[in-house]
Formats: structure tokens, sequence, C-alpha cells
């Protein structure tokens, strides 16, 4: 941070915009905040790190750089736990533009804007995301007690397939339910009801906080096969034909290393090698990643009491352990910034394919570790059958439904009511009455629990001029009935958009549906007030 | 005198210290001798010492501490530290502060070979850097290689 100032960044090249920000920032404080210009290139993330900054803002509208380099990229600074806390935010020209891009929710974006609509909510909602200092939000017509059980859709990313299971990280700790996953690998692969063979507590490569496996839902031997059943044969087709498109490392590797400095070095590493790079910040993060991944060499720079006692040789014990259990898998462990010698190391942990230096991590010499162990890493690879995808590849993703209780709806927010436990700033995927995004917030008001489960808020985003009349129409549709027309708005076969603008002349100004909106003597918007960031969950956040 | 030099035999029990110093007399100039940590770490203040072999289970000050105190107090020598069962934990503390190697106790087995290393290790004043990791790697994979075709 620059003389103690909260720094925002905007990678871009809209100076009009960039000066709307400048312009934000010095009416709340010029002397706290700072916003900075920065443009795209190969090393964007240098200056993230270097900064390290409360907020950054990427303007993807003309960006013309490598986009899979640059979701890689933020996939790593989203590991660094250091970097973990800063809100990504994308602006984009178009709501098309935003969903060609949709791989970006899962690299590391929590929020998106479509340039042109009203810039002031955007800078306030991100402000919102990013400090803990006071901000007034605009008042918007809301419809309150909706109280109607809808579908909406988690956002989550295929790690992995083969002809027999599906890995998918995920925000939502799915345990034994009966899942729905929507998916477009190819027509016809929907799958309903079914439910996880295996739930990891941490994700194994995407931004996002768990990892389920399941089983392809094939028909069995008693099954007598119809039209909807999934099909074993066109699985193993259609991963044949997609073999191109697969990413093409094989193997991986795992570094653990909690130093902001060597997120820099492992994103220009991940370019250099030919198979996958785990990165781990701090071991906690993700101690499962030897038995989801199995990485052929693990990379641990060993932290002591002066580093809050950050990957420990304990926790590295807890790694080997699980190595032990695993029986026929036997990694090369690399432990560095430890004083004690190769043969105490293989003693202490009772391990015997370990190496031990004093020296911190050189991550420079990484690809000669990996061409000494390339013939090593053939042969180990030529029997794994797990397909992954580019970085950059829509196919990877999946929407799971899931079913909430809607609370309230705004043009601005949404709150709703969810049985299990939901990580702040996740997105989801909301379509009442036409799809958009919500991230979910700590509240800008006041929420209560209910026995349905817990109550939450999200900021809506993801729409354009269209969308947003479309939205304002519909809200304004239920201020006089909230739960009978929303509810009547699911039972009807055919939502279709033109119900809420067959009468365009009723498109009102928010002005008028708050005036509306009191007239229905529904429970009154809270006042306009500065609004100071509180966070009521106790639970996991993606910040 | 090749590369014989001082070692400090640091052990609680009588008898085991007198064994263990019986077998290390060929390689060393002198053996030192200290039935606790704290003792130990006067001695080393005042002596110059080749190679420290310490219990990690000991009264007053224990092997753990003995060792964190010894590199507080920048002596920098190879120890090579006694373990038994259970000890398990007490071995991944002392690796923090640096152990050349571990011997199990009562069985000693490698103690000779181990000191014998540390002395060379300190004589040559040989420091460890990345070049000898990769030449280590390098015969590690090819062992493993070997091993997993037959």
């Amino acid at each position: 941070m620059t003389n103690n100032k909260k720094v925002a960044l905007y990678y871009g090249n809209d100076d009009e915009f960039f000066e709307i920000m400048q312009r934000f920032y010095k009416t709340i404080d010029p002397k706290a905040f700072s916003v900075h210009k920065h443009s795209f290139d190969n090393n964007f993330y240098s200056a993230i790190v270097k900064e390290h900054p409360h907020l950054v803002v990427f303007d993807f509208v003309n960006f013309k750089h490598d986009l899979g380099h640059f979701a890689q990229a933020l996939n790593f600074l989203r590991k660094n736990r250091e970097l973990r806390s800063i809100p990504f935010v994308a602006l984009f020209k178009s709501k098309e533009e935003l969903e060609q891009n949709l791989f970006l929710l899962d690299s590391g974006i929590v929020y998106t804007f479509i340039k042109g609509l009203d810039v002031d909510i955007f800078l306030t909602d991100v402000f919102f995301m990013a400090f803990e200092d006071p901000i007034r939000f605009r008042q918007f017509a809301t419809a309150p007690g909706i109280d109607c059980e809808a579908n909406i859709q988690v956002l989550s990313s295929i790690v992995s397939v083969n002809a027999d299971k599906l890995s998918i990280d995920t925000d939502i700790e799915f345990e034994d339910d009966a899942l729905t996953i929507q998916s477009n690998l190819f027509e016809g692969f929907y799958l309903k009801n079914i439910n996880s063979y295996f739930l990891n507590q941490n994700a194994r490569v995407y931004d996002h906080i768990f990892n389920i496996d399941f089983l392809l839902p094939y028909p069995g031997p008693w099954d007598t096969p119809t039209e909807e059943h999934l099909r074993r044969d066109t699985v193993e087709t259609w991963i044949e034909n997609f073999k191109p498109q697969f990413n093409p490392k094989v193997g991986s590797i795992c570094i653990v290393d909690h130093r902001l400095d060597s997120t820099e070095k492992i994103i220009e590493l991940n370019s250099k090698v030919p198979c996958h790079v785990n990165f781990i910040s701090e071991f906690t993060d993700n101690h499962n990643i030897v038995v989801m991944d199995r990485p052929s060499i693990i990379f641990y720079q060993t932290g002591y009491e002066e580093h809050g006692k950050k990957n420990t040789p304990q926790d590295l014990k807890i790694i080997i352990d699980q190595i032990k259990h695993m029986g026929d898998y036997e990694p090369i462990i690399l432990m560095f910034n430890n004083p004690s010698k190769s043969e105490a190391v293989r003693q202490a942990f009772g391990y015997q394919h370990m190496l031990s230096d004093a020296q911190s991590i050189e991550h420079s010499l990484i690809p000669e570790f990996l061409k000494i162990h390339e013939a090593k890493r053939t042969e180990q690879n030529k029997a794994a059958n797990e397909y992954k995808f580019q970085i950059q590849d829509n196919h990877r993703l999946v929407e799971i439904d899931y079913k909430v209780k809607i609370s309230s709806l705004s043009e601005h927010v949404v709150t709703f009511y969810s049985k299990r436990k939901i990580p702040l700033y996740v997105v989801l995927v909301f379509n009442f009455p036409i799809r958009f995004f919500v991230s979910i917030i700590p509240p800008i008001y006041e929420i209560h629990n209910s026995p349905y489960g817990n109550q939450y808020m999200g900021f809506i985003h993801g729409l354009d001029d269209k969308d947003l009349s479309i939205l304002r129409k519909f809200v304004n549709k239920l201020i006089p009935s909230p739960h009978d027309v929303f509810q009547q708005f699911l039972d009807t076969k055919n939502n279709k958009t033109e119900d809420i603008v067959e009468n365009a002349d009723d498109v009102t100004s928010a002005d008028k549906a708050v005036a509306d909106n009191e007239a229905a003597e529904q429970p009154s918007i809270p006042q306009r007030t500065m609004v100071v960031r509180k966070n009521p969950y106790k639970g996991k956040s993606k910040l | 005198m090749g590369n014989k030099g001082v070692l400090l035999l640091v052990e609680d029990e009588k008898d085991v210290a007198d064994n263990i110093r019986d077998m290390l007399t060929d390689l060393s100039e002198k053996i030192l001798m200290a039935e606790n940590g704290a003792a130990a770490i006067e001695i080393l203040n005042k002596t110059k010492v080749d190679c420290v072999i310490t219990d990690i289970r000991m009264p007053i000050m224990n092997g753990v501490e003995f060792l964190k105190q010894a590199r507080k107090n920048k002596h920098q020598m190879p120890f090579i530290v006694f373990t038994g069962h259970g000890a398990e934990d007490l071995m991944l503390e002392v690796m923090q502060y640096g152990a050349f190697d571990f011997i199990n106790k009562p069985d000693l087995r490698g103690l000779e070979k181990a000191v014998s290393l540390a002395l060379k290790e300190t004589k040559n004043k040989m420091k460890s850097d990345s070049k000898e990791m990769m030449s280590d790697y390098k015969k590690m994979v090819e062992t493993q290689s070997t091993k997993k075709k037959t």
C-alpha cells in the first residue's frame, strides 16, 4: 500500500472510467484512498503482489491478451492467503461478452458490471466489498415477503472427467443431496438426481471451496434403458472426440509456499512446465491435495515460528501420513528452508523419498527437477485417464440446481433463506425473471434467520440495460402481492419475459416504485443510511 | 589426524554414556561428557566442539531445548540426536533447529558412520547448496525408477 492509503487498482484503457473511479474515491476521502491505473500485460499480477491493494477492477472491454494465461494467473493469485482477501471485479461491454468469459467467475472474479449501466451502483457495491469504511447505498424499490421456494444455480466447475466419474469444484457443501447438474459438455448430458460419491473439504483447482466426485449414473444391469438415461458409449465417444481440446498437461507437482513473492514466480513457472502446478500458500488451505491429485513431486517451503507457524514440519507430517496410507503412491518430497540433513529428515518422517535443503525454494530450478523426473512421470501417467479442461474452456462450467426460499427482491439486492451454509462472496445464478448473477455479501440492512435456514443477501449484477428494465418491471409487479405474483411466475409453464414487458408504458422510474411501495404499506425499506460492513456469518468466505 | 575431532556426548545414563564413549574413541581426538543440556551449553560456550551427540529426553534441559539454545548461541556444529520409541514429535521439533542425523537408542546402529560423516563435514566446512540437492535428487529418481522396473 502506498503511504498507508487504501488502494484500488484499475486495469484497462478507459481513461474516462478511471477518472470516474478517481472522483468517487476523492469524494469519499482523498487522503485515505488512492486509485492507480495499470495496463494489462503478461506480468499484470506483479503490481497486485507489490501494491497489495484492497480492490482490483479488471476492464475487459478491448482486452487483447491471452485470457487463458490471465485466468490462470488470477487463479494462482487467489491461492495466496495474503492476496485472497482482495475482491477482483470485472467490467464487460455486454452480457454476451460476460457469458463468453464466464470461466473468469471461478478463476477469481467475484462481481461483474456491464458498462453503460449506472456506474454509481457498481462503485458503491465494490467499495462495500473491498473496504470496511461506511458507504451510502441508494434506495431501491423492494418487494419483501416473497416467501417462495425456487431453484437457483450454483456455478461450479468440472476439474476432471472420465467415463466413470466427474470431479467438480463447487461452493456449497452438498452432501447426500440428490442433485441436478446442468452442463454444456454435449447435448443430452444432463445429470438429474445424482448423489455425490465423495466430498472433499477443499477445492481441487478452481476458485471454489469444496470438491465433489460424482459417479456417472449409467443404467444398472436391471434397469431398462430409456432415452433419459446417460449411456456409457456416448460419454466415451464424446471424450474421444474432445481429446484434442482437453488440457494437454500431464501429471502434477505441488508447491507449498507461503511467501508472497513466490506467487509471481509460480505463475511464471506454470507456463514453462508440461505438468499441472498445484499451488498451496498455506498447507491448511488444502491438506487433501495429495489424495485428490497425487502430485509426483512436492516442493515444501518450511515455515517456522517467525512466520507465524505456517507450513511447519508437523503440517508436512500430516501429508506424509496420508501418503503412507495410500499404498501405491510414492512422491518425492523436497523440503526447503530446513536446516536438518536429508538423512535426519527421512528418519524423522519415516519416509525414504525425501530430501532436505537449508536454502529456500528456487522456483527457476523447478523445470530442471522436472526434466530429471520426466521418464518417471511418463511412466506414471500412462495409466492416468482423467481428463482436464483448459482453464478458459466454458465446457468445464456446470450449474448445480439448489433450492432456496426467496424472501425479497429489488433491482439491487436479493435476500433468501438457505438450508445449507453459503460462503460469503460466492457467485450464484438466479433466473427471476431473467438470468443474473448474485454475489453473497454481508448484509447492508438487517436480516433474520428462520426455521427454513439462514438468511442471505446478495448484490445483483451481470445485467445489461434491457435485463435491468425487465427486472425492474418484475419487482414492480411483485410489490403489491409479492408471494402470489412470484408463485404465479414460478407456476407458469412458459415463463417468457414478454409477459413482463407486455406493457411497455409500465416502465416506472425508481421514484415511482418507491412511492408505490409506500402506498402498498409494505414493511418500510430502511432509510438511506451509511452502512458499515459487518460479517454476521460464522463460516467460510471466498475473500 | 584425518577427520578426527572433538566430540561432546550429552547423555544422562552413565552406563550408556560409557558404552558410547568406548564406541567413538577411535573417531575422536577427545570426547567431552555432559549429563544434561544445561551442562552441555556451558561446555559449548567455552570449548571448541566439532560434533555433538545428544539424547533427546533428559532432565533439566532436554535435547530440543539444548539444540535450540545452542543454535541461538551461534553453535553451528552437526548435532546427532538419539531417539527412541514415541519420540516422533520431539524429532519434528528438533528438525527445525538442524539435526544431522537421528540414531535409534538402544541399538545405536549407524552411530559411528554418522559421527564420521559429521566430522568430515565440519573439517571440510562443507555447506549444502542446491547443486548437492539436485545431485542427490538425480540419484533418488534413478533408484526409484530401477525399483519400479524390478
